[in-house]
């Protein structure tokens, strides 16, 4: 039984490595799906997911509640993720169609998601298909990801249904 | 919580479930317990009262600075701004905001900023902002984009429009900036290319509908701008004013920053500019001037010939104090000579440890020179309500919303504690800060705001249900109706004359009119309840509203596109006359939804909106759709203008004539109105 997230948080405080690395297993499978999700190979979404939780750990004296911790680390790892976006590509604009990005596929990184899904979500922007991963991926609440992307939760609901339209239309368009 | 994910289930459940990657060994929780181990964690922040309302400030500063104007990136010398004679508001201020006295006041109230456990609060406010503040909405059930309109002056619900389409904008002869204006020759659209290569105006002479002729290209880029983008733009007469941001990119972590780079690093705009321009000659626009200042946009409108540009400008908190203190003040930018705000035009909070400021200038875009009228407050505001005379800013006020428990470990943050606080400005004649007050609730967005006969009214979801509020100009408040559809959230908001409409939801869609004939006693005068909901609300005439929304099952809603026509003729028994439910088949939805300036009103009445539609069989259509409202109530489609191209977005609409034209992406294509057949097509690269 994984002990629950209120203690571990308090306990990880106390400058405990272990329960913070407790904590961070509650959502590991999860963050690595979405990094791996996002830079296409195993070992960019481990280096995200490592660089995440180091900034994470460095900053928990200030994370008060429990509840929050998830999507912090799902918003720092979607930063995270963003800048070696950026890295790998010096001309990178918000719109920039992901197969541009995306770096030399591995066998992993095909397998990580149905052809058609990863198909779709290569039609999305980047902002559209951060939102959809850390909305289904992450669990994200709207306010959520509009904190974790910088917009408002409005504009966040919009885009993720425009999102999910697009990748819908795209899926039946292509046979299933 | 209604669930409007249940129709992508089986796309959510395909992109969650894992495919049998595993876990690498060095992500096992073993790993990064052994990463971790030798990493310092950061000082836990202070708790005090007074930390709490400085906590609380910071949250403006970070829900407004951070997501306007962040992580501001400069070289490591920070230019010294020229000191300005421009003339300013008049106004020593009142209890709440004070005119400074000089600079030098100022930059000292940054250097403590600077000096005090800033880093800490810093830190502490960003874990505000993780701990769910999630950006300038915080009310979860507010911003659906919901809207409404305001017909401040009209009798009647019909415009007296020209034979051209022109922006829907929310107050008469207030005009509001867009990516496409239309002046009945030609049309003006605002464009940034896909790739970024460029950032332009396109001018494109319409009178021969079968030959569109490429006009002039403006790109608003050159060797010193090289970032800059296009927002939205005006056209009066011979003047066109385009609004850019000049964009930093904030790449990398820097060492004169003290906020945390975990939070962001997004490009974000450091300023705003207009370009003013002489456009006698349509094919060699001549530029008039340039005027620029600090921060992102909040918003602008234009009465007459002049702009009005609201801008939101975050200090960011140079660790080098001559780089501070270079920095605290907003600066504008005559042409390429960057001014400091006057003194005398500078307003602080007395108890605010806000660092973002919200400036105000009022520009004449006739003369060849700005002659601007300016004014910055210390704390953000993120929406306006502009009419001929008042503006009106609002933004959001934390400090009853963040609570720390007892031991002091816990700081919770509850957003429908929130508070809208509205500051009021004079913008006739004299250009006058005349004061601010609080409200109860959150704003849903400028069409929550209306002023009419001398008195605000302002529509706010708070914690008990939904707030109409009336105050008078001294912004005080008058009359105060509560309560309306507890535990529900407004979708949409509308003031016509003495009467407000709004749309709740939470299942089923109560339309509430109120009755505000008597300021002093708003009363809800009618109630209706529908499946589904309207995001926006437009007034067809004097007895008819048209709804633009989702329809719904008594379950919830569901992703099709409704426009009903309500019969409001009667106050308190509201109907929906008629209504069109589009992709019945599959899913719709339009633009107009969430963009209020992606509705077009035509002069014989009828009004279009841009339509998806996404058949289960895979089919997609987007097209313009023209209707009518028949004299018995019936909602009838008149016409629908297709989009040649069927992967991109239509986004605006305008006519001229016998022609309507379409706006998508890429395309700019003109259609015979009567019939729908293309005329021509022209391709914006």
């Amino acid at each position: 039984m994984t002990a629950p997230a209120e203690l571990l948080l308090k306990q990880a405080k106390t400058v405990d490595p272990q329960a913070f690395g407790a904590l961070y297993g509650q959502y590991a499978p999860e963050l690595y799906r979405y990094a791996l999700c996002v830079l296409g190979t195993p070992a960019d979404a481990q280096d995200a997911v490592q660089d995440a939780a180091v900034r994470v750990y460095e900053n928990l004296q200030n994370i008060r509640d429990p509840r929050r911790f998830k999507a912090y680390f799902f918003k720092t790892l979607s930063n995270t993720c963003k800048t070696m976006l950026k890295r790998r590509s010096l001309t990178l604009v918000d719109e920039q169609p992901f197969e541009n990005l995306q770096s030399p596929h591995s066998t992993e990184s095909d397998a990580i998601l149905r052809a058609d899904l990863k198909a779709a979500l290569e039609r999305l922007s980047e902002t559209e298909r951060t939102v959809v991963l850390l909305s289904a991926i992450g669990g994200l609440s709207s306010r959520e990801i509009a904190d974790a992307v910088g917009l408002t939760a409005g504009s966040t609901r919009s885009k993720l249904s425009r999102a999910l339209a697009k990748m819908r239309k795209y899926m039946r368009e292509h046979g299933e | 919580m209604r669930n409007r994910k249940d129709n992508y289930s089986d796309i959510y459940d395909a992109l969650r479930t894992p495919q049998g990657e595993k876990l690498p060994d060095a992500l096992q929780p073993e790993a990064i317990e052994g990463l971790v181990k030798d990493k310092t964690m950061r000082p836990k922040q202070k708790r005090t009262g007074k930390m709490v309302a400085a906590a609380a400030g910071f949250i403006v500063l970070l829900l407004t600075g951070i997501f306007a104007a962040r992580f501001l990136y400069s070289p490591s010398v920070v230019e010294t701004p020229l000191d300005s004679g421009a003339s300013a508001a008049q106004n020593s201020g009142d209890a709440y905001l004070q005119n400074i006295e000089d600079y030098t006041e100022i930059e000292d109230y940054f250097l403590e900023l600077q000096k005090g456990t800033l880093t800490d609060r810093l830190q502490g406010a960003v874990q505000k902002v993780f701990n769910g503040l999630g950006g300038l909405k915080t009310n979860e059930a507010l911003a659906e984009g919901a809207v409404g309109y305001d017909m401040a002056g009209s009798a009647t619900g019909s415009q007296d429009l020209a034979a051209y389409g022109t922006t829907n904008t929310q107050v008469q002869n207030v005009d509001e900036s867009d990516i496409l204006k239309n002046d009945g020759e030609y049309l003006y659209i605002a464009r940034n290319t896909n790739d970024d290569s460029d950032a332009y105006v396109e001018i494109v002479d319409i009178r021969t509908p079968t030959a569109l002729k490429q006009t002039a290209h403006i790109s608003v880029r050159d060797d010193t701008h090289k970032n800059r983008c296009v927002q939205e733009l005006y056209v009066r007469g011979n003047t066109m004013i385009v609004l850019c941001g000049d964009y930093t990119d904030y790449a990398s972590a820097s060492t004169d920053m003290l906020i945390d780079d975990a939070v962001g690093g997004y490009a974000n705009v450091a300023k705003t500019v207009a370009l003013v321009y002489d456009i006698t000659d349509r094919s060699a626009p001549v530029l008039r001037y340039s005027y620029g200042v600090d921060g992102g946009t909040v918003s602008t409108r234009m009465t007459g010939d002049t702009l009005l540009l609201v801008t939101q400008y975050g200090v960011p908190m140079y660790e080098n104090k001559t780089d501070l203190k270079n920095a605290c003040v907003p600066c504008y930018y005559n042409g390429e000579k960057k001014y400091r705000f006057p003194a005398s035009g500078i307003y602080r909070a007395a108890d605010s440890t806000d660092s973002t400021y919200m400036t105000v200038s009022l520009l004449d875009t006739a003369a060849s020179s700005p002659a601007q009228k300016m004014v910055a407050v210390l704390g953000g505001g993120t929406e306006i309500y502009c009419s001929a005379n008042a503006l009106l800013i609002a933004g959001m006020d934390y400090s009853k919303a963040v609570s720390t428990s007892p031991d002091g470990e816990t700081t919770s943050f509850t957003p429908a504690l929130a508070c809208t606080r509205l500051y009021a400005f004079q913008i006739e004649g004299e250009f006058a800060y005349l004061g601010s007050a609080g409200i109860d609730g959150t704003l849903l967005n400028q069409f929550s705001m209306d002023e009419q006969n001398g008195y605000y009214r302002i529509a706010t979801t708070a914690q008990d249900g939904c707030i109409v509020t009336v105050l008078d100009k001294a912004l005080k408040t008058v009359g105060q109706l509560r309560s309306v559809a507890p535990g529900e959230s407004i979708y949409a908001a509308r003031f016509i004359g003495d009467t407000a409409y709004l749309v709740t939801f939470y299942q089923t869609d109560p339309l509430f009119v109120i009755d505000l004939s008597d300021p002093k006693q708003p009363q809800i005068a009618g109630e209706l309840e529908i499946p589904g909901f309207s995001n926006y609300l437009h007034p067809y005439s004097d007895t008819l509203l048209i709804g633009i929304g989702q329809a719904g099952t008594d379950s919830g809603a569901i992703p099709q596109l409704k426009i009903s026509v309500f019969d409001v003729s009667d106050p308190k028994n509201p109907k929906e006359a008629s209504n069109l439910i589009f992709g019945k088949s599959g899913y719709s939805y339009s633009a107009s939804q969430y963009e209020h300036k992606a509705y077009l009103a035509f002069s014989d009445g009828s009004f279009a909106v841009p339509v998806t539609e996404n058949s289960l069989h895979g089919n997609s259509v987007t097209y313009l759709c023209r209707m009518a409202v028949q004299n018995d109530g019936t909602l009838q489609i008149l016409k629908r203008y297709t989009l040649p191209s069927t992967h991109e977005e239509l986004l605006r609409a305008t006519y001229a004539g016998d022609t309507v034209f379409t706006l998508s992406q890429s395309q700019l294509v003109a259609y015979s109105k009567t019939d729908a057949s293309v005329l021509s097509i022209l391709s914006l690269t």
